[in-house]
């Protein structure tokens, strides 16, 4: 009797339970779904950061690699240098667009960002190479000018003073022309000086591999190889300048005996 | 005329042909000599032409515009040694 009487409620609890079951089933399923959505979503953000990283680091070993062709393509053409030292930075720089091109392959592979990671970190330690080797290259591009400027200036020195001696023989007052040509040697001369001091100095420096005594030595010897290229510079314009003088003096046009032929001797 | 003689003659002619051949490759010839004698003559002039210094107001010039020229690669040269000085990484992370 008393069963009778309990079925209903028996049967009210059961379908509550089954109402239950199926809400917690649904939440489940909610839940899940939202998990698998989180989960897509950061591996698409982490394969999103990948791809952005090896984007940064292809643009970074790109523009190294870009300054080291333009570089070797300077030294190449250098003719007023040793060839010891053109040879070494020639060989330095070959090693490095070699090293850098085999990152860049290994970084554009990269799927995971451990991996990519402990390879980005490759370049910045490659930096400290690069920061070593372009403006070694460079200062001995600026030697190499520098001299070639030199040279130059030497053989119209050497054209000027035939004219000046036979200006001379003329009878033209030269005093001021044998100063100019006197002073132009001397310059050019110094300009040549700190062109060899620098080659000498950048030449001798070695990647620092870390040491950071090493590092500051290498960049005030590259600062002050940098100082004597200027110093040359300054030589070489003053010496330009006291061509220019010269040359003018010589012209009919500055004296009554001054000759447009050249001397024959 | 004999069978001989008519060889004797035929070897005759035919010495004589290839005479005539070798006088007229050596005529030919001949005047090769001269010929090199004349241009190492020509050589030398002008390698004592271009040892002989132009100092005309022209060359002078040229060079001055030749040293301007090397001095704008000299100030190329040197921008790029203080751009590699300051030159910075692109950063990574």
């Amino acid at each position: 009797m008393n069963i009778k009487r309990k079925i209903p409620a028996i049967a009210v609890s059961l379908a509550g339970a089954a109402l239950m079951m199926m809400g917690a089933s649904s939440a489940y399923a909610q839940t899940a779904s939202t998990t698998a959505a989180r989960t897509a979503a950061k591996t698409a953000r982490a394969s999103a950061q990948v791809t952005k990283s090896i984007s940064r680091a292809d643009q970074e070993i790109t523009r190294r690699i870009a300054a080291l062709n333009a570089l070797s393509t300077r030294i190449a053409a250098a003719k007023h240098v040793t060839d010891a030292d053109k040879a070494s930075i020639a060989s330095t720089v070959q090693a490095q667009i070699s090293d850098l091109t085999a990152l860049k392959a290994k970084i554009d592979a990269d799927t995971t960002a451990a991996t990519l990671k402990t390879d980005v970190k490759a370049i910045a330690d490659s930096y400290r190479i690069f920061m070593l080797v372009i403006p070694q290259g460079n200062l001995l591009a600026s030697v190499d000018s520098v001299n070639a400027t030199a040279s130059t200036l030497t053989t119209l020195a050497s054209k000027l003073q035939t004219r000046v001696t036979a200006a001379q023989s003329a009878g033209k007052d030269v005093t001021a022309m044998t100063a100019s040509l006197t002073g132009l040697a001397a310059k050019v001369a110094d300009a040549t000086t700190q062109a060899s001091a620098a080659e000498t100095e950048a030449a001798a420096l070695k990647p620092d591999m870390g040491d950071k005594t090493v590092m500051a030595s290498n960049t005030a010897a590259l600062k002050d190889a940098r100082a004597k290229i200027k110093a040359a510079t300054a030589d070489l314009k003053a010496a330009r300048a006291d061509a220019a003088t010269v040359v003018s003096a010589l012209r009919p046009t500055a004296g009554k005996t001054a000759s447009t032929t050249p001397a024959k001797q | 005329m004999s069978s001989s003689s008519k060889k004797i003659v035929t070897v005759v002619v035919i010495a004589l042909v290839i005479l005539g051949i070798w006088w007229y490759a050596s005529s030919s010839s001949a005047p090769a000599p001269v010929s090199t004698a004349s241009s190492a003559q020509s050589t030398d002039a002008s390698a004592a032409t271009s040892t002989v210094q132009d100092s005309s107001d022209a060359s002078l010039q040229s060079d001055l515009t030749s040293v301007d020229a090397s001095m704008q690669t000299v100030s190329s040269d040197s921008a790029n040694v203080d751009s590699s000085l300051n030159d910075k990484q692109v950063p990574q992370q």
